[in-house]
């Protein structure tokens, strides 16, 4: 605490600091010019966290921090994230109506979320108003639009740039090798990205989280601003492709791995991370190759519309191009990102292919079995897996239930037999599982865990009707000493569900019986949870006909 | 009706700084944690015996006691407050508005308090204010409402300035 000479604002530090707690990063930067008392405080805010992307010069602030001996300490968190990004629209015309500036009627088009660009004063200035882009010359419209185009493929270029000097990295040997030896003569002298974010490694002294931030997540808000344009979010999604988008950030991604693992292995300060893993990505050691090739997928998603299992989609898009001498090589690599998870404490890992080919989660789910049996550390998991859109888990409308929750149910069923933790007290789960899976899951770490939080879970019942959540959460809260449970839509997946009847969703505060009352929800559900822990046997828990105590 | 008795230990005193005997409701009393732990070390005995508040003198105890007697009926704060986007929001509803609507000292005056005493809602309300009051602000404005003095070189100056442009706006 200073004393009162040392301000002259007789506040104690820790006040100033709940202070600057309720203002955000601009505020820190005005305040960290007004005084060096201020600055001492408000410094550490200001670069616990340290954004980046890998691409272009997405690393340079972050390469700057680390070689700042005061900012460097202040360092706990990266976050993965991009900050610009460039849609293709299919030609000039789509490209125009899709602009959104500020005072367009708008026509049939929602206003977009409150936290997009469009709507944050701060972020929306010297935006184009809508009469003055309406009376733009369509010359000048298309001159713009070829700039735009330009600036696209300018930043396709950069990200696949990061792939230039990335090397096979492997344990003993000598020498790391180039991954591209031919592309010598793209490499110029300033450091990449790459090179930066791994010197950035090597330097932060406190680092404790990575964090990976997926565009999706913020209504694409990165890519909705071009110069003093706006690009409607919606029209966004109708007029442009996703996947593009979803393979940078799988490079990205497998690339922060990769250097996290050789920069930092053996050091057990990172406990943290949360990572997004999007499509194809790199399950394999073939995808990793197309990854770091910088092509993207569109192969693989080319074959994919040809075979129905995605195992043969692969075997047709890999044939021609990958030896099994390079599919050792990159088999070696993703081997090696097992070491970014050994020292981890606490692990958010979200994987999704929106894909419904059959087979594509059962790919996916061998490395995500890989990586977690390297956290034999872990005290809390959050594992989210299966077919996301937004973030939100789909069932398969074309297909049994047996076949929707497949995948994940093996997935349990591995960890549950080789068990890799023996300090997890905290699970989080947003997965499509059937009863006896889930519970031997859990009962697998009975003696550890202490909390439990299902989220957007299904429950298929395989034939028994009775598999439902009432007796699995019966028995779940009889075979673990559970102190916090948290529940939230959870779904009793229906055997008819290609017949098209509706699944039962339990535990949802959106539904439509809960319309206006809110506190009666919080009452069924404060009710519904004490029954479930204390054990009060099954008692219904549709909302519909549940009981209260004493009811 | 309730005893004389039950009566007399439904109201406490304090003794501000200043010496200054304030009875209160314990019932409003008791939104200070601190107070709060007292009386309940104390078992229910002696409340007759003021309690001494040594770090607030009357002017601000009154003024604590005002809020705590508004906020008395107050649900206690669930764990969900300490969430990042209540940190972040500086919503004041307006009867607390107006309440903080004093001069910069006796707001100061009033956190302080309210951090000794341990009520933690004031002690946001407070602090929200003090936010409120930097937000949208230079560091010009900044030091000017709080009387600040710029105590960097210009060399100082230029460096914070570019390494704020290595940090994201959030």
């Amino acid at each position: 605490m200073n004393d009162d000479s040392a301000v002259p604002f007789h506040l104690p530090d820790e006040i100033w600091l709940m202070i600057l707690g309720h203002v955000s990063a601009v505020e820190w930067k005005e305040v960290r010019r007004t005084c060096r008392c201020l600055n001492n405080l408000a410094t550490p805010l200001l670069f616990q966290r340290v954004y980046f992307e890998l691409c272009g010069r997405g690393c340079e602030s972050l390469h700057n921090i680390s070689y700042n001996q005061t900012l460097s300490s202040c360092v706990n968190t990266l976050v993965l994230r991009r900050v610009r990004g460039y849609r293709e629209f299919p030609d000039f015309e789509t490209w125009a109506a899709s602009t959104h500036q500020p005072g367009d009627p708008g026509h049939d088009l929602a206003p977009p979320s409150d936290a997009s660009h469009y709507n944050n004063k701060g972020a929306s200035n010297g935006l184009l108003s809508y009469t003055e882009w309406v009376a733009l010359p369509k010359e000048q419209k298309e001159a713009l639009y070829h700039e735009y185009e330009a600036d696209r493929k300018q930043a396709q270029t950069e990200v696949r740039d990061i792939t230039n000097k990335l090397r096979f990295q492997t344990l003993g040997a000598a020498k790391p090798v180039l991954v591209h030896p031919y592309r010598t003569s793209c490499l110029t002298t300033a450091d990449t990205a790459v090179e930066q974010f791994c010197k950035a490694l090597e330097t932060l002294p406190n680092l404790k989280a990575l964090e990976h931030e997926p565009g999706f997540l913020y209504d694409n808000d990165w890519a909705c601003r071009w110069r003093n344009l706006y690009f409607h979010p919606w029209l966004l999604l109708c007029y442009t492709d996703y996947p593009e988008d979803e393979d940078v950030e799988a490079l990205q991604l497998s690339v922060v791995l990769h250097s996290l693992a050789w920069v930092r292995r053996g050091d057990r300060k990172l406990t943290r991370l949360s990572m997004y893993v999007g499509g194809p990505a790199f399950a394999t050691p073939e995808r990793l190759r197309f990854l770091w090739d910088g092509d993207g997928h569109e192969l693989t998603r080319t074959c994919r519309t040809l075979y129905s299992h995605a195992a043969e989609a692969d075997k047709e898009a890999y044939s021609d191009d990958v030896t099994s001498g390079q599919s050792k090589l990159y088999f070696g690599q993703l081997s090696l990102m097992r070491y970014a998870m050994a020292g981890l404490t606490h692990l958010d890992y979200v994987v999704s292919d929106e894909d419904e080919l059959v087979g594509s989660l059962e790919i996916a789910s061998k490395l995500v079995f890989g990586f977690l049996s390297a956290t034999k550390t872990l005290e809390r998991l959050r594992l989210v897996f299966g077919r996301l859109v937004d973030g939100i888990l789909m069932p398969l409308s074309e297909y049994n239930e047996r076949q929707c929750a497949q995948d994940s149910i093996r997935l349990l069923d591995h960890l549950t037999r080789h068990s890799p933790w023996n300090r997890i007290r905290d699970i989080e789960l947003e997965i499509a599982t059937d009863r006896t899976t889930l519970v031997q899951f859990l009962l697998a770490h009975k003696h550890t865990l202490r909390s439990l939080t299902l989220t957007r879970m299904s429950l298929v019942q395989l034939g028994n009707p009775l598999n439902t959540w009432e007796p699995t959460l019966a028995e779940i809260a009889q075979g673990l000493s559970l102190e916090s449970l948290t529940l939230s839509k959870l779904c009793d997946f229906p055997q008819e569900c290609n017949r098209g009847v509706r699944e039962r969703m339990l535990f949802d505060s959106e539904d439509e019986f809960w319309q206006g009352k809110t506190s009666e929800y919080h009452a069924y559900y404060d009710a519904a949870i004490g029954r479930i822990l204390c054990q009060e046997g099954e008692h219904c828990l549709d909302p519909r006909v549940f009981q209260g105590p004493g009811g | 009706m309730a005893s004389a008795s039950t009566d007399a230990a439904k109201v406490i005193k304090v003794t501000t700084s200043d010496g200054i005997d304030i009875t209160v409701d314990r019932q409003v009393a008791e939104r200070s944690i601190l107070i709060k732990n007292l009386l309940e070390d104390l078992g229910g005995e002696s409340t007759d015996e003021p309690i001494p508040i040594p770090n607030v003198n009357e002017a601000v105890m009154k003024k604590v006691l005002e809020w705590c007697e508004h906020h008395k009926a107050d649900p206690p704060a669930s764990q969900d407050d300490d969430s990042d986007s209540r940190k972040k929001s500086t919503d004041i509803e307006e009867w607390d508005q107006k309440f903080m609507q004093v001069d910069q000292e006796m707001l100061f005056e009033i956190i302080l308090a309210a951090n000794y005493l341990d009520i933690k809602a004031l002690l946001d309300v407070g602090c929200k204010t003090v936010a409120n009051m930097i937000k949208g602000k230079s560091p010009d404005e900044i030091r000017k409402t709080f009387n600040i003095q710029n105590d960097f070189t210009p060399e100082e100056e230029d460096q914070i300035r570019r390494e704020n442009e290595w940090a994201e706006d959030r």
